[in-house]
């Protein structure tokens, strides 16, 4: 099986942007401490929690997705609000999915890519 | 085995935040709509704030997630919204689109039982 196609444990569901609170920093968190335990993770960005994946940024939420892309999780953005964001795929850092069609990607990783699903 | 009697998965999504004050309300319906497209059983819980998508019945001239959720009851979504958060911001079944159960949150707890996956939008 494709390293992709392979379920996750858990599936985490972001809306809101990096710094808007620090909802997103300790949800996270939550998703670092799950990567800590050896389980394998997805992440979701939709609406404003796109702003996570444009490079060059000087915050903690982002710098703490870095690390998580780095310890194996697979993170996917929805295009629609890239775009409505300004953000182009030059401005994005490495090793994210950009979705075309963001809700059927969001229903088919809740519904049977991810074992369980938090959100925010 | 018989192919018509394999139960599709349920998805329930709770909205808990109000129009217009975020796009939960409008990444909810939209969620809810592709689930069903793709052949799972979908359940909408209005909860909180997120009762207050019910009162959009008027056409806008701008988005308009009452007509998000016309949609989703149209597709045949069942949408049901909690009775006390109706009652708090005085919602009857006089001042919300048509078709929407109004039942107490204990019935949140059962669709939580028959549910796959749930989703929280506007938390």
């Amino acid at each position: 099986m494709n390293k992709k196609d392979q379920i996750k444990d858990i599936g985490f569901v972001l809306t809101k942007a990096p710094i808007e609170s620090s909802l997103t920093y300790r949800f996270l968190c939550l998703a670092k401490n799950v990567v800590d335990k050896d389980k394998t993770i997805g992440l979701f960005l939709i609406s404003d929690s796109v702003w996570l994946v444009k490079k060059n940024q000087n915050n903690k939420p982002h710098e703490l997705l870095k690390i998580l892309l780095k310890n194996g999780a697979e993170v996917t953005v929805s295009k629609d609000h890239l775009m409505a964001a300004g953000i182009d795929n030059n401005d994005l850092i490495k090793g994210v999915n950009v979705t075309e069609q963001p809700y059927v990607d969001l229903v088919d990783h809740v519904m049977e890519k991810w074992n369980k699903v938090i959100t925010i | 085995m018989n192919v018509e009697n394999i139960k599709p998965k349920v998805l329930t999504i709770l909205l808990i935040k109000g129009p217009y004050v975020s796009e939960a309300a409008d990444i909810a319906l939209k969620t809810a709509l592709k689930a069903k497209r793709k052949g799972y059983a979908v359940n909408v819980f209005l909860y909180l704030d997120g009762t207050w998508v019910s009162h959009l019945k008027d056409d806008k001239s701008f988005n308009n997630p009452g007509d998000w959720l016309k949609r989703v009851i149209r597709k045949g979504i069942s949408v049901k919204m909690c009775e006390r958060c109706s009652k708090a911001r005085d919602l009857t079944e006089d001042n919300i689109i048509d078709n929407i159960l109004i039942p107490g949150s204990y019935e949140f707890i059962e669709l939580l039982k028959k549910s796959d996956k749930v989703l929280t939008f506007g938390g």
